[in-house]
């Protein structure tokens, strides 16, 4: 193993920052150490301390460093992100042929619409970023780059590809990879879009950011909880999910999850848990109309007629955009008041 | 040059037309010179129709005739809660539509609320195509965040019926930003505050050189400017109630008054420290004797009185930050828009709780409209840089067993936007699925608005779970959902492309695109004419006899000459027209006629 120098040749002092390059499109030469590396490379951190850092020996590093300097992915110091680097210059420029058309994409090729023919190939080999990769490959950018770097790709890209850059064209089969392809750059960059986000993001494809290993915060795991809760609830298995329920609200307590805890109880029978549940929601938000209708459902439940009429009236007082809730409640209400006058007959 | 479009900004109470010209936005005024109309139909005795200041002049004597907040209506089913209101509080005949939707009925005829709506954007139409000498035809109309996809729909229609093609639906709060950002090279966050006459909005934007990209919408639909009112009026109800022991409210008149003064105590407290409030023979007290109210609201007791309601506003705002993952600090500019931002004690704690002094550069009645303008432009003319990045107002989802509502497109969402989601069978040997597309927020899907359902057939008898099924929704840019069923095992696929019901079928819309024409045409009828050329004739009088003594006056000076000149013309074509019988040609003279009268009557009521 060598010591620690002072230079790496094509890059220069090792008490230089690293940073990587928001234009550089990774290809399949790279491997997962080269990745690694490169997500350690923040701006902030120097490359001896990378070095030190990675776990790597020095001689390793030094021919990571290279590799990835020469393939454009790394900026060195203030060094500043150019326009285009070679690599999407390239793809972008070259737009005059699609390597290895597919039977799919020749017929494209040769569909009559208002796009010209090397618009064609360049949203048909964009198009192909979408198969396959993680949202950092999709906007060509490298797992470590900055806010700054992803906001600025996601909005030249959309500019690019949003659909109503091209209003009014007969753009035929067009039209579907156009709203792909947005719909697939706006996805990533809302998973990129905050820290919390991001990381989540990360973690989902086995990458750690920048700041080391964060955990589960509790509401992540409230949420997981609740999504498993409904999970099994829909697979009938309710006295799991009513446990799984409970685990979510105790870690995090939400009014939305809470009803449909209840009306989880209530499908498994449970009335004493659903009316814990849904007096839990109706604490913390007093006036939706829809908890109460919970609680008039588990009154009708008990066949407790008046309880759930008055409930309902109670709900229907309630102002709310929700139309269809209104319609709902006016029906549960015909219907109590039926039961009502049928029970005082009978 | 691209075709021209204009943006409608189709408001509660008012509504306002722009158009972009030479590169910037600009409103148009109508024929009053005012840069909004008021949102008001009437039919009058003879059977006319009525639209905006008209309407609005003519409202207490024909009240019962006269709509006015029909967008409080605009594709809502027939038990909807604002329907319910509506029916108690407004003094015209809402009365259940064929498809449990609403009608409204004026002169024992019955109107459908796109169809009342559309006279009010055929207004605008109009007013824009007298200002510019050219006809227009394609629109971009503005709606509330909240609106669901029926109700989007049903201003499509309104404009349809209007004869517009409307080539996009965007929100208000959006169009502002686009107001306010557009031909200015920005990179940073923006918060749209839009307290209005019923509604709150707030957007948050993200804006980089050109691109407007909306992150999250919310508000409160039942906050408003009205609310404001209403307190003002609890107010006065209670100090009357002190001093004389009597209950205004159960006066219907006297309710009517209260109304009237506290919108104008409250919108006078913006300008002015205090304000009297007098009503004389507000009620009668027994025979004979009339009980007079007088009072003096404050600024101060005006605030006071509203605190709550503006915290409101605030505790919304913070909501929405926090669901963005936003920090205060990451807003770099507040927008305000609708009436109620004038109120200094809003404007304060808006601007405290962002740590910003809200931005004074858009005009807040005016720049939705605006900015629906810079997005008809910015879709129609490949020139321009910007693009809107909007979202889905509600989410999208089906429907899944246990009566769930499963959502795949969350609130939000940017658009175009497209998910898939796998689902399996419920049953044993189900050979069939049944997709059930709803739009809401409710986790019961019966609680979420039905847009559409199919059927997926020819699935394997197999047991329960095995047979897989993909659910793919998509959203076009123009807020068209599509979702596709496909059996994974079979590649067999079905799939529905989703039209919200506005409330009338396309049979109807039709008949009222060809009844819309027909009023249009009938300008051209005789008897239409002679009333024309009878006003015109007046007015021409009228000028032949102030002439000699106007031009006495103004003809030294080269202005004066100009408009000499230019009166000349407007004279020469008012009898052009009538001459050639020419009603469209006369109507449009008439305006310009009555307004160098009003510059003659000027000139010599200042000398004499």
């Amino acid at each position: 193993m060598t010591g620690l120098p002072q230079k790496i040749p094509e890059i220069g002092s090792v008490d230089l920052e690293l940073r990587p390059d928001p234009n550089f499109v990774p290809d399949s030469q790279m491997t997962t150490e080269d990745y690694f590396l490169l997500s350690r490379c923040d701006g902030v951190t120097s490359i001896k301390d990378i070095i030190l850092m990675s776990g790597f020996n020095v001689d390793k590093c030094v021919e990571i460093f290279l590799k990835l300097r020469r393939a454009g992915a790394l900026l060195v110091g203030d060094e500043s992100a150019q326009e285009s680097k070679p690599i999407s210059k390239g793809e972008e420029n070259k737009a005059t042929k699609l390597e290895h058309p597919t039977a799919e994409e020749m017929l494209a090729l040769n569909e009559a619409c208002d796009l010209s023919e090397s618009e064609k190939i360049r949203i048909l080999s964009f198009g192909r970023r979408l198969e396959s990769g993680t949202h950092y490959e999709l906007l060509g950018v490298a797992p470590g780059a900055s806010k700054s770097d992803i906001r600025k790709t996601y909005f030249k890209y959309s500019k690019e590809f949003h659909p109503d850059k091209k209003f009014g064209s007969k753009l035929g089969s067009f039209e579907k990879h156009l709203n792909d392809i947005f719909s697939s750059l706006n996805r990533a960059y809302q998973d990129l879009s905050t820290k919390k986000k991001r990381a989540r993001y990360d973690a989902s494809i086995g990458l750690h950011g920048n700041g080391g290993l964060q955990g589960q915060s509790k509401e992540d795991h409230a949420l997981s909880l609740y999504e498993q809760a409904c999970n099994v609830e829909l697979q009938g298995q309710f006295d799991e999910a009513i446990k799984l329920f409970k685990a979510s609200l105790k870690l995090k307590n939400d009014s939305r999850r809470s009803k449909r805890a209840a009306l989880c109880s209530i499908r498994a029978g449970d009335l004493v848990t659903a009316k814990n549940f849904a007096d839990g929601a109706r604490a913390l938000t007093p006036n939706d109309p829809a908890v109460l209708r919970v609680l008039a459902d588990i009154a009708s439940a008990k066949e407790e007629w008046q309880l759930a009429k008055d409930l309902l009236v109670q709900a229907l007082d309630i102002r709310t955009e929700n139309d269809s809730l209104v319609t709902e409640i006016q029906s549960d209400i015909a219907l109590v008041e039926t039961k009502l006058k049928s029970t005082s007959e009978g | 040059m691209a075709e021209k479009v204009i943006g409608i900004d189709l408001g509660t109470t008012n509504s306002c037309v722009a158009i972009v010209s030479d590169g910037s936005p600009v409103v148009i005024p109508n024929r009053g010179g005012y840069k909004t109309t008021p949102s008001m139909v009437a039919i009058a005795e003879n059977g006319k129709r009525l639209v905006g200041h008209i309407a609005k002049r003519q409202a207490i004597t024909n009240a019962e005739n006269t709509v006015y907040a029909a967008k409080r209506l605009i594709g809502r089913k027939w038990g909807s809660a604002a329907v319910r209101a509506s029916v108690e509080h407004m003094p015209y005949k809402i009365v259940e539509g064929p498809h449990n939707d609403v009608r409204i009925m004026l002169r024992e005829q019955v109107f459908s609320i796109p169809e009342l709506s559309a006279y009010i954007l055929q207004e605008m139409k109009i007013l824009t195509e007298e200002n510019l000498g050219e006809e227009i035809s394609k629109a971009v109309i503005t709606v509330p965040a909240y609106f669901n996809d029926g109700q989007r729909q049903a201003t499509k229609d309104a404009g349809m019926v209007a004869g517009l093609d409307v080539i996009r639906i965007i929100n208000e709060p959006t169009a502002a930003a686009l107001a306010y950002g557009f031909g200015r090279d920005l990179e940073r966050n923006v918060a749209v505050f839009d307290l209005g006459g019923g509604t709150f909005d707030i957007s948050i934007l993200e804006i980089n050189s050109g691109t407007f990209s909306v992150i999250s919408t919310a508000g409160d639909t039942f906050l408003g400017g009205e609310d404001f009112d209403e307190r003002i009026i609890d107010w006065l109800v209670s100090e009357f109630e002190a001093e004389h022991g009597m209950d205004l409210r159960k006066d219907k008149m006297a309710l009517q008054r209260l109304k009237d003064v506290a919108e104008k105590a409250k919108c006078e407290l913006s300008t002015l420290n205090e304000t009297e409030i007098n009503l004389p023979y507000i009620i009668s007290k027994g025979r004979n004797e009339a009980l007079h109210l007088q009072s003096t609201l404050t600024r101060e007791k005006l605030e006071e009185l509203n605190e709550d309601l503006i915290a409101k506003t605030i505790e919304i705002c913070a909501q929405t930050l926090q669901d963005a993952e936003l920090g205060k600090s990451e807003i770099e500019e507040v927008i305000l828009v609708g009436g109620m931002t004038r109120m200094p004690k809003v404007q304060k704690m808006v601007g405290e709780f962002f740590g910003l002094e809200p931005c004074k550069g858009v005009h807040p009645d005016e720049c939705v409209a605006m900015g629906a303008s810079i997005q008809g432009i910015a879709l129609l003319d490949d020139d321009t840089e910007v693009l809107l990045l909007d979202v889905t107002p509600h989410a999208l989802g089906i429907m899944v067993v246990g009566g769930y509502f499963s959502e795949l497109i969350s609130q939000n969402t940017t658009v175009p936007t497209s998910t898939t989601q796998k689902f399996t069978t419920a049953k044993d040997n189900q050979d069939s699925v049944k997709i059930l597309v709803f739009q809401g927020e409710s986790d019961r899907a019966e609680e979420n608005e039905m847009l559409g359902e199919f059927l997926l057939t020819g699935l394997r008898r197999a047991p329960k779970g095995e047979i897989e099924i993909e659910v793919t929704f998509s959203i076009s840019a123009d807020g068209i959902v599509s979702v596709i069923a496909k059996d994974l095992e079979t590649g067999l696929e079905q799939s529905i492309t989703v039209t919200a019901t506005s409330g009338l079928t396309e049979e109807e819309i039709k008949k009222m695109i060809s009844n819309s024409e027909e009023h249009m045409l009938d300008v051209q009828n005789s008897q239409e004419f002679d009333e024309y050329r009878h006003t015109a004739e007046k007015i021409l009088s009228e000028i032949d006899h102030l002439l000699p003594d106007v031009s006495a006056i103004i003809s030294e000076s080269e202005f004066g000459q100009d408009a000499l000149k230019k009166a000349k013309v407007v004279c020469e074509k008012t009898r052009e027209a009538i001459s050639t019988k020419n009603a469209q040609q006369l109507l449009e003279s008439t305006e310009s006629l009555s307004r160098t009268l009003n510059m003659f009557r000027g000139v010599v009521s200042k000398t004499s």
